[in-house]
């Protein structure tokens, strides 16, 4: 499974991504700078974390229309992985690959935490290593992560079981609608995430939790 | 309004995403409160125009 990690001008958790692949035995990785638009030897599409272009305009506006983008659509579209997390989900958004908006936290602070991530979809390439409601310890870091979408789009969502991962109520650290933290594409081969997986891929960072979604990643690579 | 003597970053970042998506024209940007954009018409319409098509667009 050959995995392309994203690097955009700002892009800041590219480095942790190539390190979980490079993890998963049967699993490759490369960085691909913005401005390459050849993404075919790619399996998997990885968009890092960070502050792609410093959030100037919205976080993940301007990387939203980089040259790369076409070529993530294009592979969207043909069915391949794409793994958004944080800014990387920002960036599916503003591609328009994903629906909704990710507005400022609730507390209008940045939020550096490890919370407990609930799956709510364990039936997609992601997910399929985890069981539906379990309770995942993911670290969080951001300022944007109040996801919101309106009335219509949530009841979609909901039916097409595209709401992959949740915070709880007692546990939503920055307001989003429903919790929402993690949602696919209808097609499930979208993912775009808050929390921080590959950051919860060793005992000493304190939770493997993360290691799951890349393994399920692989497992649908290769069946 | 952004005061004339800040270096605007975010704005310089803005104008050059605006060239990826064909809005070669836009002479300048930059952002404050508000989100000045300089074209280089006479005409106040196309600009407004142009204007428009940028907001739906981004």
């Amino acid at each position: 499974m050959h995995c392309a990690v994203l690097v955009f001008p700002g892009s800041n958790c590219d480095v942790d991504l190539y390190k979980v692949i490079l993890q998963i035995k049967g699993a490759t990785a490369e960085y691909v700078w913005h401005t390459d638009t050849d993404l075919d030897r790619f399996d998997v599409l990885l968009i890092p974390g960070g502050f792609s272009y410093g959030d100037y305009l919205r976080p993940g506006a301007l990387a939203g229309v980089s040259p790369v983008i076409a070529s993530v659509k294009k592979a969207a579209n043909s069915g391949k992985l794409v793994l958004g997390i944080c800014n990387g989900f920002q960036i599916l958004i503003e591609a328009g690959l994903l629906p909704g908006a990710l507005l400022p936290n609730q507390s209008l602070q940045f939020i550096c935490d490890v919370v407990p991530v609930k799956v709510t979809q364990s039936e997609s390439p992601f997910t399929s290593s985890y069981q539906l409601g379990d309770i995942l310890r993911l670290p969080i870091a951001h300022g944007s992560g109040n996801y919101y979408c309106d009335e219509a789009t949530h009841k979609e969502l909901k039916s097409n079981g595209q709401i992959a991962f949740s915070f709880t109520p007692e546990n939503n650290p920055n307001g989003s609608d429903a919790g929402i933290t993690g949602l696919l594409n209808e097609q499930r081969n979208v993912l775009g995430m808050m929390p921080h997986p590959e950051r919860a891929v060793k005992q000493w960072l304190g939770s493997t939790d993360g290691l799951g979604l890349f393994q399920s990643m692989l497992e649908h690579h290769t069946a | 309004m952004l005061q004339p003597n800040v270096l605007d970053v975010q704005g310089q970042a803005v104008q050059g995403a605006l060239k990826h998506l064909g809005f070669e024209s836009v002479e300048k940007v930059r952002i404050g409160r508000q989100i000045e954009m300089i074209l280089p018409t006479e005409d106040r319409e196309a600009a407004r125009l142009q204007l428009e098509k940028w907001r739906r667009n981004c």
